[in-house]
């Protein structure tokens, strides 16, 4: 077993250096005692992962045959491909990853369904269409995802238009821009 | 380094470990110590400063590090030959004994060495990231206070993690 130990390491200083770990061990050491798991659940020590973490690398991407992939590359250690399997019943259909943030990626399938996906603890959620928006056969939609800072919330921009069969001039008069509140759930 | 300070004395410092061993360093190698840096541009430095908090073992290895820093930025070298130098520097520095790190983490803290606080944490993070939980609560003597039923619990809700 390696290591001995230190009778009274200060508190913060472990945290310190737990605020350093990729987040499969953050998952893991929850699970050492109620405090850890309350000091690696806190808001601000999420926050400070993400920012210490910047030597990890994720490149998520979709294979020929729509499954989801990742490629993590921890510095210096060897580099590591997985398939992502969600639960079942949504199936890989993947078409397009729109984009990620803080770890957090928004994915569409062949549906045209959004999905927010956490890679890592393959946690997902169905983002809504919301009921104005723009029939489905017909419309084209990009899609856009970020954090907002200032509500501490990640949000999804969906914009639509009409097919009007000139893709370079696009109908405007019937844009529609639907904005997702991740925290909100509208 | 202008020519008027190297043609005066230079000024060293007494640092006094725990268990009571003096070491002369440079004033270069001490302001490496953020504590001793403020201190003396406070004017509030004596030439003899004590360190409750470190042993002598440990203020050694510091001092070697505050050293090799100091010697290889003051250096004519051009900054990548300085970087890969610190790089094999640091990386053959923390080639030690596990609660030697420790020791050396929880010194940094205290001398207030950004680099040296940022190098070990590091260092640690890596040595831990693949340890069992068995393993952390030992090493840092952490009681485990889950009950079995809510220990079970939490293992499944972060099942993930240990896939």
């Amino acid at each position: 077993m390696p290591g001995g130990s230190i009778p009274s390491f200060p508190q913060e200083i472990i945290v310190d250096i737990l605020s350093r770990l990729p987040a499969k061990s953050i998952g893991q050491f929850k699970c050492v005692s109620r405090r850890w798991r309350f000091l690696l659940s806190d808001s601000q020590f999420i926050n400070t992962n993400l920012n210490l973490r910047t030597e990890e690398e994720n490149i998520i991407l979709i294979s020929p045959n729509h499954s989801l992939q990742s490629i993590t590359d921890v510095g210096g250690d060897p580099v590591v491909l997985r398939t992502l399997k969600f639960q079942p019943g949504l199936p890989d259909t993947w078409t397009e990853v729109v984009g990620s943030s803080n770890g957090l990626v928004l994915l569409v399938n062949e549906e045209d369904e959004k999905f927010l996906v956490n890679p890592t603890t393959l946690n997902q959620v169905k983002i809504p269409d919301s009921p104005l928006a723009l029939m489905k056969p017909g419309s084209f939609s990009m899609h856009g995802l970020g954090y907002d800072a200032s509500s501490d919330d990640y949000k999804i921009v969906t914009l639509s238009y009409y097919d009007t069969d000139n893709e370079y001039e696009p109908d405007c008069a019937d844009t529609f821009v639907d904005l997702y509140s991740v925290k909100r759930g509208v | 380094m202008s020519s008027s300070t190297e043609l005066t004395e230079k000024k060293v410092f007494l640092l006094k470990s725990l268990d009571g061993v003096i070491f002369e360093v440079e004033e270069s190698v001490a302001v490496q110590l953020e504590v001793i840096r403020e201190l003396i541009e406070g004017d509030c430095a004596r030439p003899f400063i004590s360190l409750y908090n470190v042993t002598s073992e440990i203020l050694a290895l510091v001092i070697e590090y505050c050293k090799h820093h100091a010697e290889t930025c003051s250096g004519g070298t051009s900054a990548t030959i300085a970087d890969e130098d610190l790089k094999t520097f640091d990386n053959e520095f923390m080639n030690v004994d596990e609660n030697i790190l420790l020791e050396l983490c929880s010194a940094a803290d205290y001398l207030d060495i950004k680099s040296l606080f940022e190098l070990t944490c590091r260092t640690l993070a890596s040595l831990i990231k693949d340890r069992t939980i068995i393993e952390v609560r030992k090493m840092f003597n952490v009681e485990n206070d889950f009950s079995v039923v809510e220990e079970k619990a939490v293992r499944k809700e972060f099942a993930w993690a240990f896939k």
